[in-house]
């Protein structure tokens, strides 16, 4: 059998199409950038998108549209942070399962806006720090745990947008119900997009 | 979005880049996604995104790849909710290649980013874990299994 490289290397026949007037005419055209969320399936028409925009707006699945014309236009992408908020990739590592029983056992809770992210320095250094992401929220309600306007908690999650180079990342502007222990943020469903309906949950768990 | 100022500067950076890249990167995407239309899409959206950024992007090359490996993941997710691909016959012009597509297609779609990036990329795991959006030790499992099962399906097709 050939060997895998070699299997690889084989699609160097293939001829890839010329794509350079194609790219520039996109690049020329004033389309809304706003849809380029890239964790969902970008459609080929504006109609469509237009549709996929409004559905997830009704959906409730990110924030609401004054947030989003108030964000960086870079961002509004959409505060997506569903690499902060999706449990299922890290269910392995869930130290508990998300319960209003367990999430009152939080050391701290708020409601907040993403403002900043710093992806971790480098994933193979021995120094454990280097190895967080470092998430800052504009906090909008402390439940527990803590005071002031913003604060910065770590997690061990990875940003998933598109921009890890030193530009605003794509869930910048994402409004989150968090909690944690210590500086770090918990997953596995102790984090998730903020809703009136959860939002109402974690002020009965923690009375605020 | 505002578009930013295209000056013939930034034409000839993005043309450089594209003539230097721009092949590796559709091939790239053809081995992940099977899909001829999905690496085009894919490889011209990435590109005019990052025109359109123009100087707000440091590194123009590894925003390109990681945005069109998004592009594509979410176009290929979207033809999964109505198509099977699995059965489906594999373009005629893909020849050189068709025994690879066919057994790449057992694999996850992660699996098969991480193993084209890495064999036919040539991506270190933790560039590919950036691409992704993933993590290097993750990157690491989907190649380890990505490798076993392409072998697998290799011989069985080799007889």
């Amino acid at each position: 059998m050939a060997d895998l490289h070699e299997r690889f290397r084989r699609t160097d026949r293939i001829p890839a199409p010329d794509l350079s007037e194609e790219l520039w005419a996109r690049a020329s055209r004033r389309e809304d950038d706003t849809v380029v969320v890239l964790d969902h399936a970008r459609s080929r028409g504006r109609a469509l998108v237009a549709v996929a925009a409004a559905f997830t707006l009704l959906a409730g699945l990110v924030v609401g549209a004054t947030l989003l014309r108030d964000a960086d236009e870079t961002v509004v992408a959409t505060g997506d942070a569903s690499w902060l908020t999706d449990g299922s990739s890290s269910t392995l590592s869930c130290v508990e399962e998300y319960t209003p029983e367990n999430l009152a056992r939080r050391s701290w809770a708020f409601d907040g806006t993403i403002v900043e992210v710093v992806p971790p320095v480098d994933l193979e250094s021995p120094n454990p720090d280097d190895q967080v992401t470092s998430v800052t929220f504009r906090v909008n309600n402390w439940y527990a745990g803590g005071s002031g306007e913003s604060v910065t908690v770590k997690t061990s999650n990875v940003p998933g947008g598109v921009t890890m180079n030193g530009d605003a990342d794509p869930s910048i502007g994402a409004r989150l119900l968090a909690s944690g222990e210590d500086e770090y943020l918990w997953g596995c469903g102790f984090t998730m997009p903020y809703t009136e309906q959860d939002a109402a949950v974690f002020a009965a768990v923690f009375g605020g | 979005m505002q578009t930013a100022a295209v000056t013939p500067e930034v034409r000839d950076a993005f043309d450089r880049l594209y003539r230097e890249h721009g092949d590796r990167l559709w091939r790239s995407l053809l081995l992940s996604t099977g899909r001829p239309e999905i690496a085009s899409d894919a490889t011209a959206e990435a590109f005019a995104q990052a025109i359109r950024r123009g100087d707000q992007i440091r590194d123009p090359l590894a925003w390109i790849w990681r945005a069109a490996f998004k592009i594509a993941a979410g176009e290929l997710a979207a033809e999964r909710r109505t198509v099977e691909l699995v059965d489906e016959p594999i373009d005629p012009t893909l020849e050189p290649v068709a025994d690879l597509l066919a057994a790449l297609r057992r694999l996850t779609p992660h699996q098969r980013a991480s193993i084209t990036l890495h064999h036919y990329a040539g991506y270190p795991y933790r560039e590919i874990a950036r691409i992704l959006g993933s993590s290097t030790s993750a990157v690491g499992v989907h190649i380890h299994r990505a490798k076993t099962l392409l072998r697998a399906a290799l011989e069985d097709r080799d007889g």
